[in-house]
């Protein structure tokens, strides 16, 4: 299979997915019981408000009309509507709050990708030594604990019994942000050459970041270690042994490529379920993210602004499974030559 | 002749001591594994709590609208083992009446989600190749195209804040992932020899699906019924920790947890304790479900 034949396929069906998502999200939306324009604006707006937010959302026009005047806003401006929360078009709202959950999960990225497999492979490299054990106990753990729970017990720790980090926001109070380059305090701050704020955005991060990756990090780890072991009884890794292929080449060269297809897929899932899970973390943490932000806009009822968060959020997953589905490819050799060959 | 209603009456033996006597294997091969047991303790422990509610929480008044300012904020003692809450109620017994609607929602939610994902994923998965294979499975890729919890909250956003539109919200996330399983099992299934064989014997599609197919899928679908309760009620306290659930006084482990963390400092147990107790019942049925998995998947015996 060649690369680029098979990204645009996936491309294709992607937008398919993301057409039928809108459409799901979008009718849910409509079709509720309850008038929208009317529960944004209260009871005691008068009826020409009323009526003139209606039309601004064509609410008066027939749902299938709807839609098409919806997608053909999004398509064509990239306009998602208004918030009726914020009173503000969603596209902003969602451009300011977006990079700072961005930063968050990709920092809990950082940290499933990196502690995961490693655990995982040291795990599968003392395989039931007393190292072994402790590792599977903790991911074990790691599993069955929400990201919520852990960011309750992780923010009692080191916030309220050691004073480590801070519990509350993306900056400690009255610290200025920098300027606003990409959004991300962490690398606008660094873009700046502000070493001091870089920290302080840093440390703000930690704890939800890993309240957020501690489950995923725990799943990476166990799906390494059996896939790992799994491998390692193959003819291949033994007859490598025996010719006398250096343990170190034989564990990084050919038993971690294919031990890490399956670690990888599971990963990519994971980290964009991260965006889900980030919704209740960043309220614990008090940090002002995308997902704190839907969290607002659900409790009104925000239409626009549910549908424009959620078809972001959909846009992230169904990329961050392209780029997974490359990998994959990448790594696995009988996916790659397939096409080739025939 | 003998010989041949020997061999019958052996085969044809009453097929519930048959049952009966597989049962028993099951059971023991589960019993090996402390794990699965300790899972089994502690899921009989969280469904023996919740169906007895009011009989064993300590004060089952405290579940519904009830105040003691008297009491507000008391940290565990013997009287209230894990402390009490903002206005004064306890929170073991508000974790045990919260156990009642978390089990409720994952029953319901596996109810109509197991069944409707099954039937949808089988018939696809034997049809798999034709017109309403690429229907079925088209569709349920729109549904995992975003994680369910993220999907479950917007559904659950734009109706009513209740435990049943909660309920509705889950189950519409949740079916794609039945579907999905049973489709990747049946589309191989059906290859198989004993599927042909009923094939050409000429039996009716019905039988196929249902008789040959379906029985094996079950250890997988069994399997992640077991882990799905556990699942189930981690999203729904996620719904109701935003406050798209059940909605106060009613107890939710979700809503408890989001009231503890304003007090969090200085009343730690208002929060701590409703988190422990999802863990509780995550862990519970995990290794449970693990359990049954051992059990049930012939190759690793």
């Amino acid at each position: 299979m060649r690369l680029g034949p098979f990204i645009l396929r996936r491309l294709a069906l992607s937008i398919f997915v993301l057409f039928g998502l809108s459409i799901l999200i979008f009718s849910i939306a409509r079709v509720v019981p309850g008038d929208p324009a009317r529960m944004a604006l209260g009871p005691r707006t008068p009826v020409e408000v009323v009526e003139r937010l209606r039309q601004q959302m064509y609410l008066d026009k027939p749902l299938l009309q709807q839609y098409g005047l919806w997608l053909r806003d999004v398509v064509t401006h990239g306009n998602l509507g208004d918030s009726l929360l914020t009173r503000r078009p969603v596209k902003q709202d969602i451009q300011e709050f977006f990079p700072a959950t961005l930063e968050l999960v990709g920092l809990t990225a950082i940290f499933i990708i990196i502690a995961g497999i490693s655990l995982g492979v040291l795990s599968a490299r003392y395989a039931n030594t007393w190292v072994d054990k402790v590792v599977r106990l903790f991911s074990y753990l790691g599993i069955v604990t929400p990201a919520f729970a852990w960011a309750v017990i992780l923010m009692l720790l080191f916030c309220f019994v050691w004073h480590l980090f801070p519990s509350y926001g993306r900056l400690t109070e009255g610290v200025i942000p920098p300027v606003t380059i990409t959004g991300m305090y962490t690398v606008d701050s660094l873009l700046n050459g502000q070493l001091g704020l870089f920290w302080d955005a840093f440390v703000h991060l930690i704890l939800p970041a890993i309240a957020l990756a501690l489950p995923p990090m725990s799943q990476a780890a166990r799906i390494t270690r059996s896939s790992m072991a799994d491998n390692q009884n193959k003819d291949c890794i033994a007859s490598m042994i025996a010719y006398g292929v250096p343990n170190r080449v034989v564990t990084r060269k050919y038993l971690l490529k294919p031990s890490l297809i399956s670690p990888i897929t599971v990963m990519g899932m994971d980290i964009a379920a991260t965006f889900g899970y980030a919704f209740m973390v960043e309220k614990i943490f008090g940090f002002p993210g995308l997902a704190r932000y839907g969290i607002q806009v659900m409790l009104v009822k925000d239409i626009n602004a549910i549908v424009g968060v959620v078809m972001v959020l959909g846009v992230v997953f169904i990329t961050l499974n392209i780029v997974v589905d490359i990998i994959v490819v990448y790594l696995d050799p009988r996916i790659r030559l397939l096409g080739r060959s025939s | 002749m003998m010989t041949e209603r020997m061999f019958t009456s052996n085969a044809i033996e009453n097929p519930w001591v048959r049952t009966l006597d597989s049962l028993k294997k099951t059971g023991y091969k589960f019993s090996r594994n402390w794990l699965s047991v300790l899972g089994l303790v502690m899921v009989v422990i969280i469904v023996f709590l919740a169906v007895f509610a009011p009989y064993v929480a300590p004060y089952p008044q405290h579940a519904g609208k009830f105040v003691d300012f008297k009491n507000k904020n008391q940290p565990p003692s013997w009287q209230h083992l894990m402390g009490t809450d903002t206005i004064g109620r306890d929170i073991l017994s508000r974790i045990i009446f919260a156990f009642r609607n978390a089990l409720l929602m994952a029953i319901v939610v596996l109810a109509i989600s197991v069944p409707f994902g099954m039937l949808t994923g089988l018939t696809a998965g034997y049809y798999s190749g034709t017109w309403f294979d690429t229907v079925i499975m088209r569709v349920t890729d729109v549904f995992i195209s975003i994680p369910p919890i993220i999907l479950a909250l917007s559904i659950a956003a734009m109706l009513k804040a209740t435990l049943m539109n909660a309920m509705i919200a889950v189950t519409v996330s949740w079916w794609p992932w039945y579907t999905r399983i049973t489709y990747s099992l049946a589309s191989s299934i059906k290859n198989e020899y004993y599927v042909q064989a009923a094939e050409l014997t000429g039996a009716s599609k019905i039988y196929i699906l249902f008789r040959e197919i379906l029985p094996n899928c079950s250890s997988s679908l069994l399997t992640k019924m077991a882990l799905d309760v556990g699942w189930v009620t981690l999203v729904g306290a996620a719904l109701s920790f935003v406050g798209l659930g059940e909605q106060p006084p009613k107890p939710a482990l979700g809503t408890m947890i989001a009231e503890g963390v304003e007090r969090m400092p200085a009343q730690w147990w208002i929060a701590l304790f409703p988190a422990l107790a999802i863990m509780f019942v995550v862990l519970g049925f995990n290794l449970f479900g693990d359990g049954i998995r051992d059990v049930l998947s012939p190759e690793e015996a």
